[in-house]
């Protein structure tokens, strides 16, 4: 098997079919059907009550993946756009002869018309074919998920999961350029919950902060409610930039979490 | 390694070392500041900037601390700002004996010449509706205020650094050189020795280990303190609030033998202050120990406190604990003073109220060393009143 979605990132086709992702041939030669690329037990079932047919079953306890019967599917796709993962399609083998159709969740903008030409990418997002766009469905239902569907011919069918972001058609090296330049200009906020950007980090830094600790007191970065969580890495890279010494690791204070002064001021005797 | 030479060396880069090396300046004097790990390494940057004329000594101690006051409020004019908020606090009383107590404060600090109500239930009430039903009474102190302690050592280093002062952050004294006639020669370091004729010990907590280097004996021992902050834009009351408890609690050191309960053995008290950042500070506690690690136990008996004054308390999240140490003396007031050691002092030793006293203390300390007249006299601080004590 080339890779597992543990190692890349995202699942393989072997690795689908041997999970039994996918349904039968002969379903697929009837028409649309739903194909559920959910591998990973996560506790998630939104796609269960999303199906209006009944064909998505994932019960008790809510980490089972989700199983599909094929037979109740009519394809319709409405499952695509309530799957929080991103992981559900709707492949038809039987749109015309020799070509097939993938539905597919695509949050980004600017969205492609009808009719366009686009750049069918497969799981890993690399380019397989051009493909046709033939629907956008951005209905109030999909709560801010557009579903795409492209015609790509059949062969492509089973690899084709998504089409390349327009308004990106550079090269990937220039877009990765590009967003790492944007995120050197000094208004990019690094710590969310204070609301502290990379210029204030670097300012602390050029003060003569070398640590964490030191950025933390200088700026308030990682003060707020996420306690660091967000940020802490994201310092630590830009200490590290700007010195030779290997950065320490911060002070960890209690509680892990935030915890309600009611909770806390319980002593363990009464639990 | 860097030699070099100083007027004065300063030994410490926290509120008494920064303060010590800002008046000096201002005098014109040639001033290093050697400090161990970064600026306010230590307790400054675990302190609450309360700067209240409250709970303090009568008579001298509380004449000392408005004048420290006074100091803080001219340094918002002189250098970067660092979150001054003038708001007044309140300190309330538990049950009627304490109401006693309160209002016996309060006649000392009127003889003191400190602005200061007495509030009795309704107006307690009146004053922060959150307070719980019962509390009888307190005391309202309109002066005084709080500042971000870190924010303010940073401002008085950028002060420093721009007339000319030098500050060496991690940097670690190793020795200091006195010559067989007991005059100060240099102190040594691990990047190199200074020469310098004048060196000043504000090391807070660990001064007793630098005092040891010139064969001085500092005593100043660790009282840990324990702070929660609760998350932010919460409110529970609009200025800083505590419990008389608190000025109990300056006279005795926790811990005694006769201490039964965990509150008692670590001074448990309430105290709320309300922050620039609009969460919450939330104390407090005392007792000796020198870690800077937070205490379960301390954190759940306070959370208890707090809730017992602000019943509202109890659904708000705390998102972070930390602690530091006071640097204590026998008599809980601080050391600002010459020593045995011709051209070394010591400015150490604040206990609970080194923010506050900081400028204070190291206007007087540069006084001291430019052989001036100090603006208070600096028998009480000085560092052989421990002597007769321990013969």
């Amino acid at each position: 098997m080339d890779g597992t979605i543990l190692q890349n990132g995202y699942p393989s086709l072997d690795e689908l079919r041997q999970m039994g992702r996918f349904p039968s041939e002969e379903r697929f030669r009837k028409g649309p059907v739903a194909v559920i690329e959910c591998i990973q037990q996560i506790p998630c079932d939104p796609c269960e009550g999303a199906c209006p047919f009944g064909a998505i079953h994932v019960g008790t306890p809510i980490t089972n993946l989700p199983v599909l019967d094929e037979n109740r599917c009519t394809g319709c796709g409405a499952c695509i756009s309530h799957c929080s993962g991103l992981a559900i399609f709707v492949v038809n083998k039987a749109y015309k002869p020799g070509m097939a159709t993938v539905s597919f969740p695509h949050e980004y903008l600017p969205l492609p018309e009808n009719g366009q030409i686009v750049d069918a990418v497969d799981r890993a997002g690399s380019f397989v074919c051009k493909a046709e766009v033939i629907r956008i469905s951005n209905a109030p239902a999909n709560d801010h998920t557009p579903v795409i569907t492209i015609a790509v011919p059949l062969e492509a069918a089973d690899d084709v999961r998504g089409m390349k972001r327009l308004g990106h058609e550079d090269s990937y090296a220039g877009e990765a350029e590009r967003g790492i330049k944007a995120a050197e200009g000094d208004d990019v906020l690094v710590c969310r919950c204070e609301e502290i950007s990379i210029g204030d980090i670097k300012k602390a830094i050029s003060e003569g902060a070398t640590t964490l600790t030191g950025v933390k007191r200088r700026t308030r970065a990682g003060m707020g409610l996420c306690q660091g969580r967000t940020c802490h890495q994201l310092i630590e890279r830009m200490l590290q930039n700007a010195s030779n010494v290997p950065v320490e690791p911060d002070t960890v204070r209690p509680p892990m979490v935030p915890v309600s002064m009611d909770v806390l001021g319980r002593s363990a005797d009464d639990e | 390694m860097m030699n070099d030479v100083a007027d004065v060396v300063v030994i410490g880069g926290g509120m008494q070392g920064l303060s010590t090396a800002y008046f000096l300046l201002k005098k014109g004097r040639n001033v290093t500041v050697i400090e161990r790990g970064d600026i306010a390494n230590g307790t400054t940057s675990r302190s609450d900037g309360d700067i209240f004329v409250c709970d303090s000594t009568p008579g001298y101690f509380t004449k000392l601390q408005k004048a420290a006051l006074d100091e803080i409020v001219a340094l918002t004019h002189e250098i970067d700002d660092f979150d001054w908020m003038a708001k007044g606090c309140v300190i309330l009383a538990e049950n009627e004996e304490q109401v006693e107590i309160a209002k016996k404060q309060y006649q000392e600090k009127i003889a003191d010449g400190i602005r200061c109500r007495f509030m009795d239930k309704h107006d307690v009430h009146e004053d922060e509706p959150n307070t719980a039903p019962d509390i009888p009474g307190g005391l309202e102190f309109p002066d005084g205020g709080s500042l971000n302690p870190m924010l303010f050592a940073y401002s008085l280093t950028r002060a420093i650094r721009q007339m000319g002062g030098k500050i060496r952050c991690f940097t670690t004294v190793t020795g200091i050189d006195v010559s067989p006639e007991g005059v100060l020669r240099g102190v040594r370091t691990d990047d190199g020795d200074i020469l310098c004729s004048t060196a000043v010990i504000a090391c807070g907590v660990w001064s007793r280990e630098i005092g040891m280097m010139a064969g001085l004996d500092i005593p100043i021992t660790p009282m840990k303190g324990d702070l929660l902050v609760l998350e932010p834009n919460v409110y529970i009351t609009r200025r800083k609030t505590m419990d008389i408890g608190y000025s109990l609690l300056r006279h005795k050191k926790a811990g005694g033998a006769d201490e039964k309960t965990f509150e008692e053995a670590h001074g448990i008290g309430f105290l709320i202050e309300p922050t620039n950042e609009k969460n919450a500070l939330i104390g407090f506690s005392k007792y000796p120990a020198d870690s800077t690690v937070s205490s379960l136990g301390v954190m759940q008996a306070m959370a208890r406190r707090a809730i017992r004054f602000f019943p509202i308390i109890k659904d708000m999240n705390v998102i972070r604990a930390y602690a530091g140490v006071r640097p204590w003396t026998p008599d809980h007031e601080a050391i600002v003073s010459a020593t045995d050691v011709q051209g070394l002092y010591v400015n150490a030793g604040h206990a609970g109220d080194g923010i506050k006293l900081g400028p204070i203390s190291g206007k007087m300390m540069s006084q001291l060393i430019c052989g001036e007249q100090t603006d208070f006299d600096l028998a009480p601080l000085r560092l052989d009143r421990f002597k007769e004590v321990r013969v």
